[in-house]
């Protein structure tokens, strides 16, 4: 299935479609809030871009620098070309430590590596602490967004998925009901938890050290709790200094919920007494989007989710529409820079409209980048026959005025029989034909 | 992977020229207090100003309720020296941490807190209630001062900015997800 089939699927229910698309223009518009309350907002924005290209332009350098700080600080630093050596490495600390019981906080690169059935099929028990990603996991299903991992869901939904898993009384679906026992239960985990892993919002050169942001304080339980912390990053977490830092957490929480920061931002810079801390720094194709001119500025992403909050066909198809682990527009960029053949119906679904472009603290060139993609997609000739031929067809007729003509009164004139057949898409009227062209009045004008 | 090949595959191993230059015509609250306190609000944190003098007897207010409290500072009314454990999971039934920040963030209600003394960083989120204590005067206007702060040398820090909170459900904001259900920031008056 394709993008267009799955977002068929979606469109099925009209109601919870719209439901979906509300709720996350909801979030849209508490975002618009909080940006505008920042007066320098815009030199925010170009300030981050800065750092960030400044950093890719130097991340060997930086890489170096940060590894050297974070061993300084007794921190044990790991290194892992791809997916499969990143989990590899992670379960060799976990082996090493006996450990059997994981707790997870929110982490992008562990869904991209899919740490978790790795981990699960070697024996050892992960949790996804952050509520949503617990919602998530307990169904055996994935995150649709990479903020609010399920916005997808109804809360009668996760009401009859507590009570069948976490045996909570029938019939109450009410969010302070439904978070007061998941916390219950979570805590337990956290405490019977001998290991903890997390993301990383942001790693500091200068320091050696790194920052993750969480409303909930999963990640700062977890890691306290348990004797060994595990933190995966992509390369393209990396900034220079530590003052960088004020450029990015003011931009983050406001322009991904429209908080004016996350309520722990916690910087881990040292295990704590008697524990262990790794960091392990993953790979896995970021080199290769490094390498291109025209799409390295992806790396530039900070994971605030907006781009896919504003966008009007990530509201109205859902994450689950999208192939790739991360949706939305910055999730079709990464998915076409990693397989464009077997992902590039992504890159089609867009309107091209800016939205995502417009909204990004890190200002990725978000559509145009997709745009390209789609030129790529048709030059490799990835493209299928019939949409092929049709744009085609259309090419010779626009570019020849005779038939240009002949065609618009064809139009003209079949447009009851055209207008019923709805050859251009479901749920969109054909445009009625004008009663003169412009040419005619034209004619008449002159 | 070793590091030299990691790196290798990567490039861009050439150290900077320049500095990154920023410009940025950042905020700056008159009323820095004021400013504060309302930013305390917004994120759900009672803030008060509190006279040294009465620092315990406003705890001993506080903590009426509370069995369990848990300090590294030798407060008359704790019962605990979190340092004195050596399992950070049995801090599990604290009903109020109190611990110190070093200044508050006026746009936002943050307080970084960074203890070098402290042993157990499960203090700031596993307590029920999380009692901060900040110096009056020790406000800045936005994140940039805030990390002209910090030094960089730092082994351990955390802004804390609220209660633990989600809305994970329906984008229903519930305050007490995992951490503490309740923040209080005592500004001390000296
Ligand atoms: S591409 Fe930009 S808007 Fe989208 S998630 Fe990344 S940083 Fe946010």
């Amino acid at each position: 299935m394709n993008h267009r089939e799955r977002a068929r699927e979606f469109l099925a229910d009209r109601e919870y479609a719209k439901w979906h698309d509300e709720a996350l223009w909801f979030v849209r518009m508490k975002r618009d809030a909080a940006a505008k309350s920042v007066k320098e907002w815009e030199d925010l924005r170009e300030a981050a871009e800065k750092i960030k290209e400044h950093t890719i332009e130097h991340l060997g350098f930086y890489l170096r620098e940060f590894a050297k700080n974070a061993s300084k600080k007794g921190i044990k630093v790991h290194f892992a070309k791809d997916a499969k050596e990143h989990n590899e490495i992670v379960y060799s600390i976990l082996k090493k430590h006996r450990v059997t019981k994981v707790v997870k906080s929110k982490s992008m690169l562990t869904e991209e590596c899919e740490l978790n059935p790795f981990l699960e099929s070697r024996g050892i028990e992960v949790t996804d602490t952050d509520l949503g990603e617990r919602i998530v996991q307990l169904r055996g299903d994935r995150p649709s967004h990479i903020v609010l991992p399920a916005i997808h869901l109804k809360k009668e939904q996760i009401g009859k998925l507590f009570e069948e898993k976490l045996h909570i009384e029938k019939g109450n679906s009410d969010p302070l009901y439904l978070t007061n026992e998941a916390r219950k239960d979570l805590r337990d985990k956290f405490l019977k938890a001998q290991g903890a892993i997390t993301g990383v919002n942001f790693a500091v050169s200068e320091t050696g050290g790194i920052v993750v942001c969480t409303n909930e304080g999963n990640a700062d339980l977890g890691t306290s709790l348990a004797k060994v912390h595990i933190a995966c990053m992509g390369i393209e977490k990396l900034i220079p200094k530590l003052k960088h830092l004020g450029v990015f957490t003011r931009l983050l929480a406001r322009n991904a919920t429209g908080q004016p920061i996350t309520s722990y931002t916690t910087h881990f810079n040292s295990p704590s007494k008697d524990k262990e801390m790794h960091i392990v720094i993953v790979d896995n194709g970021r080199s290769e989007i490094l390498k291109n001119k025209e799409h390295k500025k992806a790396l530039f992403c900070i994971r605030c989710g907006a781009c896919m909050n504003t966008c009007p066909i990530y509201r109205r198809s859902g994450g689950h529409s999208y192939s790739y682990v991360i949706p939305g527009p910055i999730g079709s960029v990464l998915a076409n820079a990693r397989d464009l053949k077997n992902n590039g119906d992504l890159a089609f679904a867009s309107t091209l409209c800016g939205s995502c472009t417009n909204i990004c603290p890190v200002k990725i060139d978000l559509h145009h980048q997709l745009f390209s993609y789609r030129k790529e997609y048709v030059q490799r000739g990835y493209m299928g026959f019939k949409k092929r031929l049709s744009y085609k067809t259309a090419s010779f007729i626009l570019r020849n005025p005779f038939f240009f003509l002949a065609s618009m009164k064809g139009y003209k004139a079949f447009y009851p029989f055209l207008s019923k057949m709805n050859l251009w898409g479901e749920g969109r009227a054909l445009p009625k034909p004008a009663k003169k062209s412009f040419r005619e009045i034209y004619k008449e004008m002159e | 992977m070793n590091i030299d090949s990691f790196i290798k595959t990567i490039g861009k191993e050439s150290k900077p020229s320049l500095d990154i230059k920023i410009e940025i015509d950042f905020e700056i609250f008159e009323d820095k207090e004021k400013a504060f306190l309302h930013s305390l609000k917004n994120v759900a944190v009672e803030g008060v100003v509190v006279k040294k003098a009465k620092i315990e007897e406003k705890i001993k207010e506080l903590s009426k309720d509370y069995k369990n409290i848990a300090s590294i500072y030798p407060f008359s009314i704790r019962t605990l020296n979190s340092n004195d454990i050596k399992d950070p999971k049995e801090l599990n039934n604290v009903d109020l941490s109190i611990v110190k920040g070093k200044f508050g963030v006026c746009e936002n209600g943050a307080v970084w807190i960074e203890e070098e003394e402290n042993i157990h960083r499960a203090i700031y989120s596993i307590c029920k209630h999380l009692l901060i204590l900040l110096d009056r005067d020790s406000l800045v206007s936005t994140m940039h001062e805030a990390y002209e702060r910090i030094d960089p040398s730092l082994s351990y820090g955390i802004f804390i900015s609220g209660p633990s909170k989600t809305a994970d459900i329906e984008q229903s904001l519930v305050i007490g997800a995992h951490g503490a259900k309740f923040v209080t920031v005592f500004l001390i008056d000296e």
